[in-house]
Order: structure tokens, then sequence, then C-alpha cells
């Protein structure tokens, strides 16, 4: 019998072998990749030199900072340095970012980082929701950047978004972390009213239908629920080979695409906090217009025109039934459809978005909708700066520098002039350039190459950005004017700061309503029958109770005082 | 006899000399175990004290304030915990019943396949899931039961079984079921191969003379194989009651859902959720201390019937 | 083995009764049915594997893949370091799975002789550390003062020791005859040449049995990876498919969660993404990882076969 060993060991060459052949074959590029451009190394600019952006002097001399940033890397390709916009911040201030990214996005690595004392990086880049940022801050990690503002640079809180730092400031008054997609609601009125064209897209609440179904049917008027309902109906018997005549493209508490809140805006609720007038919140399930909201929904799925098939569907599954037009009409962002058609350029996409049906006996004047670009809170990134840092003062200097009003648009668009271009009425939009290269190649190779929301860098987007991005002609919407939906953006300000929870055991409290919720509002829909929907519905508010939920709105409540106090209003 | 009963009482000093003098090529197979156990898993116990306290990474473990009993207090009201309880003990309940006896008797059935190659081939087949690791599995899931594009749903409207895709992972009453075949697919063959193992060791002679005594094919698995993995089947058995409290973390926490949770939350992935993404590590391991003594009471009780049911030794 | 030849061919043609044809053929359609069903779900991911990543998500693909592309499996290959994760994941499980089989044997072994002193206390101390672990933080805390964070030893010294492998090797070695043992100590071996010599080569299915759980274990974990080394050099590729994995689910449920104002990068990047780069990559990741490992299996597969106890004891 032949030596074992030998065998083994010829096994095991010949995989090496295989393994080796392999990784050699993948070395060839094939496949729709652009070619690989030599990556010029950014120059540094010259030393002791200062810039000056938004009016404020900045250092160019080279340093490089260290990050950490708590989630997965963005895949091959995305590095400091590779990208237009990085090596253009390189070049104008002479920041380099040495990062290291997490594998998972459940922050074990971060927690370890802590708990093991070692030496933090420069910079701390998290999900700006985690427990980990009250942790951070409340056992003493992380700096107080108005502080060391005010010791290195004192223009980081002049460039700061207006009224971030009364939102976002801890109870001992300083501010921590900084927030990306916050909205400085002033200036962004400002700037849209400044344009010929005051409109504004529907936003993150939109009822888009299918355009093409729509005309067919005649382009028929749509002011009511009830008209929704019929349209539907009718859509259905003309054309049964849709299968998912409606989709909600979100069913989930405290998202700003909810579906079920945005039913529940129609009939001329806000928000998902309620304030029945005595100055106290509770949670929108008490509102007896939350109720006729979940009943509308159940009306539509005892109809079929909300199939349980279409409630299962996974993200990816809903992409492909808005590819395939497989549907009559969704209620989500209204630019998400058109989006998903390859390049995202399509200008005359088959959505077609329109003003939120009102309930009965409920007028468009009371429709308080969320229109995220003015009402956003954001902070779904909160930078920080470690207390290990050696370099204080260029880390602040250049949070400073990426709230500056260039670095803001270069982190959106890419560089002005090779990305993106001013149009006629004042705003910003990509060069076709840009848009066929990703057409060709995709977002992310586009990403890779000319910068835009680029993830090695983009933690800051701010409202500015967000609201120079001029709609003519992109979006193929134009719903609101911009007047209409300033007023109650201040109310929902209020109500978004009254959410923010910065206690553990609430927080917990909030996770288990959380939990009850997704399940719970999903049995009242897809109720058979009206008493089923009515014993649901007393269930879910029963097992809420059961949960505790009014130490819950107590939290709440004492929030929106303090807020009011320091001078948030409901208007 | 006297002396023999006193002789019975154990003294350590007599015993550690014969150990050493006479025993010491035995003991000496035990040490690198034993090494290993003492410096890698009993040097981090002492950790689990953190259930008692009010753990801060600042703190440390040892510097953290004691709080006592308060985070089993908040176990008892938790409605997760309870939850997580009912279906940890529930499915694996269920993993006893229809996973224990599954891969015996897919042991049994590649017996009985004459050719070698063809037999060789099943059991490739079969064990060829458990190599992948569970991440992908959970990842590739998804794909398989879209109700758009999955192969799934596909096939079961082929063969008439339904008439509309469902969308397995958000139905929380399927959970239990799609865990279990996902276990079965990935662990049957693991599990097959101990008993093909232990089938291997078996006389056969006691086949031959059964053959001319004329059992049937069915007679002999029933007279001979069975009886005589009987020890292997038992040891198994029991080491599976210990896991009972366990469940699949993988499943549970990557194909998890609010639409599911109702079913697919187990003690396992909601200690993960608490502690790493809610940071509430003192909470967590509460709650995995309670996790740890059920499992610990249930083995105990599972040696016992073993003892009690078969001939065969339990493990204690 | 000629005993087992009769067995198998049965040359005596002993009449076979209609009912053992009936179970035969039973046993057969079970298990071809049983095939299908393990081999299916593989064959869909390898057909997803060499298909575009888009076109695989406007319709469902089962038996052949409809625009062939060999583009994921580059981009997954492609993955920085794969070569040396290659060499570091065949080193790892190699020594591994070699020193872990032999210390569970070795403890299994010495566990089933009952007149063992301190066979008790053995036993309670391995099986306590079955239920209770310190948690997270403490086993790290422990790596790091030992000085096993960022080495190489940290793969192999840890996970030398599983209780549950041993207990199957206590039973395995129960069921060996005495009569084995008492030729053999007649000799005056003591028990570790007895071992080596006499108990392990009589072992063989048990042993290639628990060395392919092993080996598997060690080829798939990737989680000692990500919490205990940092050098780049030491990532397996276990490691380096699960960040692939994670990274394609995190811009996914970046999606999902949809924070952040209309017009939203993350989005775009995750509406793109969905092409080649996600799912499809993934398979080809899971295939590729997978491969090595099974060109193993038949090696060991070899070892579990019938009757290799009888010519020992009767020889």
């Amino acid at each position: 019998m032949r030596n074992p060993i030998t065998r083994v060991k010829k096994i095991a060459a010949l995989i090496m072998c295989l393994l080796l052949v392999a990784a050699a074959a993948g070395c060839n590029g094939d496949g729709t990749t652009p070619p690989v451009e030599g990556g010029t190394p950014a120059q540094e600019a010259p030393a002791g030199g200062t810039v000056t952006l938004s009016g404020v002097e900045f250092s160019t001399d080279p340093v490089t900072l260290t990050a950490y940033i708590d989630w997965p890397h963005s895949g091959e390709g995305y590095g400091w340095g590779q990208d237009m916009v990085s090596q253009w911040i390189t070049e104008t201030v002479g920041v380099t970012i040495d990062a290291t990214h997490a594998t998972t996005a459940t922050g074990e690595e971060l927690n370890l980082m802590l708990a093991s004392g070692e030496k933090l990086p420069d910079l701390i880049v998290t999900n700006g929701f985690g427990t980990i940022v009250n942790n951070l801050i409340r056992q003493g990690y992380v700096l107080p950047l108005d502080e060391v503002a005010k010791e290195y640079f004192p223009a980081f809180l002049d460039l700061l978004p207006g009224g971030l730092y009364e939102v976002f400031q801890e109870d001992d008054g300083h501010l921590y972390r900084t927030a990306d997609w916050f909205a400085d609601s002033e200036r962004i009125l400002e700037l849209v009213n400044s344009r010929e064209d005051k409109a504004i897209s529907g936003g993150d609440q939109t009822l888009c239908l299918n355009k093409k179904y729509y005309e067919q049917m005649g382009s028929p008027e749509i002011n009511t629920l009830d008209d929704l309902r019929q349209y539907l109906l009718d859509c259905r018997e003309k054309f049964p080979e849709v299968t998912s005549p409606f989709m909600p493209m979100r069913l989930m508490w405290d998202q700003a695409t909810d579906t079920i809140n945005f039913i529940y805006r129609c009939y001329g609720g806000q928000s998902w906090l309620w304030d029945d007038g005595s100055n106290t919140l509770q949670l929108c399930l008490r509102d007896p217009r939350y109720k006729e909201a979940m009943r509308f929904l159940n009306t539509l799925y005892q109809d079929g025109s909300l199939t349980d098939t279409t409630l299962g569907m996974s993200t990816e599954d809903q992409w492909t039934a808005l590819e395939t037009a497989n549907l009559f009409a969704y209620v989500g962002q209204d630019w998400e459809w058109f989006s998903k058609i390859v390049g995202g350029s399509e200008l005359s996409g088959p959505v077609l978005p329109v003003l939120a049906p009102m309930a009965e006996g409920v007028s468009r004047d009371d429709l308080k909708l969320r229109y995220n670009d003015i009402a956003n809170l954001g902070g779904n990134t909160a930078v920080f700066i470690s207390k290990d840092s050696e370099n204080v003062a260029r880390a602040i200097e250049y949070l400073a520098f990426e709230y500056s009003d260039e670095a803001a648009l270069n982190n959106r668009f890419g560089l002005e002039g090779v990305a993106f271009e001013y149009v006629e009425d004042g705003g910003v939009r990509w060069m076709q350039s840009l848009l066929d290269y990703q057409n060709e190649f995709g977002w992310s190779e586009m990403s890779k190459k000319y910068g835009p929301n680029n993830q090695t860098h983009s933690w800051f987007t701010t409202g500015y950005s967000m609201a120079m991005e001029s709609p003519t002609g992109i979006y193929p919407v134009k719903l609101y004017n911009a007047n209409l939906v300033a007023p109650y953006l201040k109310n929902e300000r209020l109500f978004d700061l009254s959410k923010t929870i910065k206690d553990d055991d609430v927080r917990m409290k909030y996770d288990q309503f959380m939990q009850l919720t997704g399940e719970a509002q999903i049995a009242i829909i897809t109720a058979d029958d009206d008493a089923e929907f009515e014993a649901e519905f007393a269930n879910f508010v029963s097992q809420a109770e059961a949960l505790d939920i009014k130490s819950l709105e107590d939290y709440y409540t004492a929030n929106y005082i303090k807020w009011q106090g320091r001078g948030f209003t409901a208007e | 006899m006297k002396k023999e009963k006193k002789a019975n009482k154990f003294n350590l000093k007599e015993n550690l000399k014969y150990a050493v003098v006479r025993q010491w090529d035995l003991q000496l197979m035990v040490l690198p175990a034993i090494i290993v156990l003492i410096i890698f898993a009993y040097g981090p116990m002492p950790g689990i004290i953190i259930a008692f306290k009010d753990y801060t990474f600042n703190k440390g473990i040892f510097g953290s304030d004691w709080v006592g009993l308060k985070h089993f207090r908040s176990i008892l009201t938790d409605i997760f915990v309870h939850r997580s309880l009912f279906n940890s003990v529930g499915l694996s309940l269920f993993r006893m019943a229809l996973l224990f006896p599954a891969p015996i008797i897919l042991a049994l059935l590649f017996n009985e396949v004459r050719s070698s190659k063809l037999r060789r081939f099943f059991q490739t087949v079969s064990y060829y899931p458990y190599f992948v690791s569970w991440a992908v599995v959970c990842a590739v899931v998804p794909i398989w039961t879209s109700t758009q594009t999955g192969w799934v749903n596909a096939f079961l409207q082929t063969i008439g079984l339904i008439k509309e895709p469902i969308s397995f992972l958000s139905e929380a009453n399927m959970f239990w079921g799609i865990t279990l075949m996902l276990e079965l697919w990935k662990g049957i063959g693991f599990s097959a191969i101990i008993y093909i193992a232990a089938i291997s060791g078996i006389d056969q002679e006691q086949y031959e003379a059964a053959i001319i005594d004329g059992a049937s094919r069915f007679q002999r698995i029933r007279l001979i194989t069975i009886p005589s993995i009987a020890g292997t089947i038992s040891l198994l058995f029991i080491l599976q009651i210990s896991g009972i409290i366990g469940g699949n973390f993988d499943v549970s926490y990557m194909l998890g859902n609010p639409s599911n949770a109702s079913r697919s939350m187990i003690l396992q992935s909601y200690t993960y959720d608490v502690g790493l993404l809610d940071g509430r590590f003192s909470y967590a391991a509460a709650v995995g201390l309670l996790t740890s003594i059920t499992g610990m009471i249930l083995l105990l009780g599972g040696n016992f019937i073993v003892k009690r049911l078969t001939k065969h030794s339990g493990l204690f | 083995m000629t005993k087992l030849s009769i067995f198998k061919r049965n040359p005596n043609k002993i009449k076979q009764r209609p009912s053992e044809a009936i179970f035969g053929a039973a046993v057969m359609v079970s298990l071809v049915i049983l095939m299908i069903f393990f081999i299916y779900p593989f064959y869909n991911c390898i057909v997803l594997s060499f298909n575009d990543g888009r076109d695989a998500t406007r319709e469902g693909l089962f038996f052949l893949p409809r625009v062939f592309t060999m583009d994921n499996y580059s981009r997954a290959l492609r993955a920085e370091g794969f070569g040396m994760a290659a060499v570091m994941s065949v080193l790892r499980t190699g020594i591994a799975t070699t020193l872990s089989v032999m210390v569970c044997s070795m403890f299994g072994y010495a566990m089933s002789k009952n007149h063992l002193r301190f066979r008790k206390l053995y036993m309670t101390l391995a099986m306590i550390p079955m239920f209770f672990s310190g948690g997270m933080i403490p086993s790290f805390l422990l790596i790091r003062n030992i000085g096993l964070y960022n080495n190489f030893l940290v793969y192999i010294l840890p996970g030398l020791f599983s209780m549950f492998y041993a207990i199957i090797f206590m039973g395995s070695f129960r069921e060996i005859p005495a009569s084995l043992e008492e030729s053999a100590m007649l000799d005056g071996a003591n028990h570790v040449t007895l071992f080596y010599r006499i108990i392990l080569p009589v072992s063989k299915p048990v042993i290639a049995a628990i060395s392919i759980f092993t080996a598997v274990g060690h080829w798939n974990s990737w989680m000692d990876t990500m919490l205990y080394t940092r050098k780049e050099g030491l990532n397996t590729l276990a490691y380096l498919f699960s960040k692939v994995i994670f990274s394609a689910q995190y811009l996914q449920s970046l999606v999902e969660s949809n924070e952040g104002g209309s017009g939203g990068g993350a989005a775009q990047i995750a509406a793109e993404m969905r092409g080649a780069t996600s799912t499809s990559i993934m398979v080809a990741a899971m295939v590729l990882a997978t491969v090595p490992i099974t060109l193993i299996y038949p090696f060991f597969q070899k070892h579990f076969t019938k009757g290799v106890m009888i010519g020992s004891i009767k020889g």
C-alpha cells in the first residue's frame, strides 16, 4: 500500500496549485470594469501656507489623521486618494485620512477597542444612532468639540450649520459629535426661495403612480383616499396581470418613508407623536386618526389591492417589481423608482408623483407632510475626536473644513467643472460626462473616480449641499411650493427632538416597542375582516401598554417641555 | 470486608501517589486537554460577574459597581426573554424529535447500499452542505426563497403545491420549519458520519450468521445494527440534550426580521442583540448566565434519564 | 476482507425474498430523491455565480446561466491578500486539526478507562465550560494578556480541546474489546505506546470523522480572525469572504433603513451595488470557499470502511 503521507502531500500540492491558478486567473481584469488609472499621488500643498474657504483661513500643512470607521468597507477601490475629491482635500488643506474599517456592522471591534484600553485613533466615525455614541461620550473617550474649537479653531462654530449646536449638545452643554444630513432650515428655505422655481419634490413621503397605466386609465383625478382606493380597483379590473397593485415601500415606525405614517398624515396627523392639546406627548397609536389610517390600509388589503406577497417582499424584490413596472402605485420616495433605472439619469421615468390624497373631510391645508430636506435632524453619522488624539488642532480644523460650503458641495457632487456645474436657477447639477460614465460603469465606479458621496470622506453631507441640487429638469417632480411646506416644519423638528433617547433603560423600552410595532402593524393590516381588525388593533394597544409605553411617553413629554424651553416652538 | 469498605473513602494522598506512579501514562494523556481548559475556558470565567455589576468600559470588569440581582429582576419582566426562551426550548424539542433520528436513519440507509462507489457518492453529497459556513448559507437563503426570483417558490408552484409565491422569511409560523430544514440539510451528513463510523465497527460475523438464519434486511437492521450502535446513539442523545437550550444563532440572527421575530428570536440572538447592538453587556451576561444554568439542569436530567433507561452509562 | 466480499456480492445466491427487493428499491429511491435536495441548492448557487448579477435579479435562474460571466469570480478572487489568506487557511487548518485530534483523542482514551484516578474531577472540569463562558470581552482580554493577540498561535491553542469530540472518542474507545489491549499490555507496553500503535490505527473511522469536523470548523472560522488579529498577513480565506458578504449586507441594510434625505448617495450606492457586487459575488465566494475542503473529503472518506477490526483481533 502506498505511503499515505506522500498521498497527503500530493493532494495538498494539487490544492495549492489550483488556488494559485485561480488567483492568477482572477488577476486579469475582465468584464465591465473601467480601465485602471494609475493613481496619481496627491500633490502636497506648499507648507506653511493657508487657503481661504467660505471666508475662513485653513492651514495647508500636510498631516495624516487616523480614523476608525465603524462600518464595513465599501469594497475594492474605495480608499483615500483614489477619487478626485479626496485628492482635492489633500491638495487644498494637506489632510490625508488613514482609515481602518470595521468588519461587521455590529460594533464588536469598537467595543473591544474601548474595553481593552487601546490607544484610540484621532477620529472615530460611527453610526450616529447606536448606544456606542452614549458610551463614548459619557465614559470620556471623546473630546468636547466646542471646547476644542474655542481653544484651537473658533471658526468651527461659525461654519457649523445653524441649529446643529443647539440640537446636538449634550445635557452638560457641550457638543461632542458632528452630524450629517442636518437641515439648516432657514438657510435652505432662503436658497430655495431665491430660485425662480420655488417648487420642491415630494420628498420622502409621496404617492407615486405608474405613468404607463395611469395614462391608459385616462389620468383620473386622485384627490382623496377614496379616489385612490377606487383607482386601484379600476386598474386591477383592467390589468389583472399586475401582481403588486399597491406597494408600500416601507412599513416601519419612525422611518421617514413609512407608508402608515404617510396615510396618517393624510388624515391630518403628524409625526409618530401626538399632542392632543394638553402639551403632553403620546404615541400616535392613541390618536383615533392613526386607527383610521390603519383601517384604510386594511381596506386596501381586504379589497385585494394590497397583497400578502407585496407585504412580504424583500428590498430586492421591491426593486424588481419597480423595474418591471409591476405595480400601479407606491408610497415612498419620489425618486426611488427612477433611480433604479439604469444610471438613474432617465428623465422621464414611468413614475408620476401626485399630491397626497386627503381623507374625507380633511383639507389639503391641514396636510403636514414630512419634507426631510428641510426638517431632517440627520445625525446618521457621528464623527468624534478621541481623547488619545495627538493632532487635536488639525482635527478640529478638518471638521470645520468639511462644513465649509466648498467642501460640502464637493463631497456631495464631486469637483466643479469636472463633475458638476452651475445651472440657470443658481443650483448645481451633475454634468453629462459624469452621467455617461455612470451609465456605462455604474454608480460605485463613478463614485470611486469622481468622488460624490464616497464613503471614504463624505461623512458630513450638509443640508446646504442638498438644497443646492437643482431640481429643474432632473427629478420629474415638482409638487410642493416650499412656502407651503415650511410652517409646520418647526413642529416636526420639535417632535423629532422629543423622540431622541439618551437613557439606556428607556432605549430598551423603545426597542421592545419597535419589535412590537413591526409585528402588530402587519397583523392589523392583514386582518381578514373588520371584526379581526378591531381585535388586532385592540391587541396592539394592550400589548403596548403591557410593555409600559407610558414611561416612554413620559420621557418624550419631558423632552418636549425641555426643548420648548430651549426655544423650539410648536407652532 | 470492612477493610474494603474503608478503602472506598477517597484519600487524596493515596490517589495522587497512585496516579503519578502507576498511572503516569494515562494522566499524561489527560494533561494537555486540562491545561488548555484551565487557561482558555476557565481563564475568562471570572468575567461572568459582570452579570451582577453595571459594567462600563472605563471602570473595567473589577472596578464596575455592584448591582446584585437587578438584571435578573429585569429579566422577569422582559417579554423578549420569555419569548426567546419559548422559541429556544420549542425549537430544541422539535430538533430532538426530528433531527435526532434523521441521521441514524440516513446512516442505516447508506449501509444498505450495495455498491461502495454509490455509497461513497451518496455520503459525499449528503455531507457537502456541512462545508459551507452558516454565514454564507444565511446570506443565500433569501435568494432561494425570494418570491420573485427564488427557486423554492418556483418549484412549489410548478408541482402545484402552492398558487401564490410565499414569502417564507416573513411568516413567523414558518420560521421553525425553515430553521429545522436548514439544519437538517446542513447537518444530517455530519451526524450520519458518526453513526457510519460506529456501524463500520460492527463485527461482520453477526450479519453472516443472521443471513444464514434467514433474517430479512429489515430484521438485520433492527436486531443487529441498531443495538450495536446503541452506545453511540445514547451518547449523542445526551450531547444533544445538553444543547437543548441552545439553538441556531446564525439562522436566528441573520434570517430574523421584525415579521418573523415572534418565532425567530432565541436566547442567543437576543443576548447578542442586547449585548452588542445595545451595548448592555451586563444585562446580556445575566441572560447568558440564566441560559447556561438552564442548559446545565437539562443536561443532568438527560443524563439521568439515559442512565435509567439503558444499560449504557451516561456521561457521569 | 474476503468475508466482506461474501456479504456484498452474494455469490451463494441466497434467494432474495420479494420483500427484500422492494426494500432495496425503496432505499434507493428515497436516497436518490434526498440527493436531489442536497445537490440542487448548490447547483443553483453555481448557476447564479456564473450569471451576471443584475440579470439574476430580473427573473429566476434554475438550470443554466442566462448571461454567462466570469466576472463574479474574478472580483471575488481579486480580494486583497487572497493568496496569503489561502496559505494561512491551509496552514491553520492542517496544524490545528492534527494537534486538536491528538489532544482530544488522548483525553478521550484516558477517560474511557474507568480506573483512571480523578476521572470524575476531569469530567466535571471539562463539562462545565460547555455551558458557561466568560463572554466576549473577558475572552478577548485574556487573549491579549497572554500575548496571543495578533499571533498565529491564537488560531491553534484556544481551540485545541473540544469536549464534544472528546466524548465521541471516549465512546468509541470504550467499544474496543479489552482483548486487544490485554494482548499488547502483555508485551510490556504502556498506555501511550498502546494508544499510538494499536488503538489509533483501529479507530480510523472515528478519527477520520472527527478530523473532518475539526478541519471544517477551522476552515470556516472567521470571527477569531476579526477579533484577535490585526495584521493583514494573518487573514484567512473565511475572513476575506465574510468581509465581502458583510459589505454587501451592510449596504443593503442602508437602503432598507433609508435614513437621510432624498437623493441620498448611500441608497444610490446600494441600488448600484445590487449589480455584480452583492449577491452574485457572494455566491461565487461561497463556491470558492467550499471547493478546497471538498477536495480533501474523499481522501478521508476512504477510512469509513467496514471490517477494519476483524483482522487485528484474529491475527
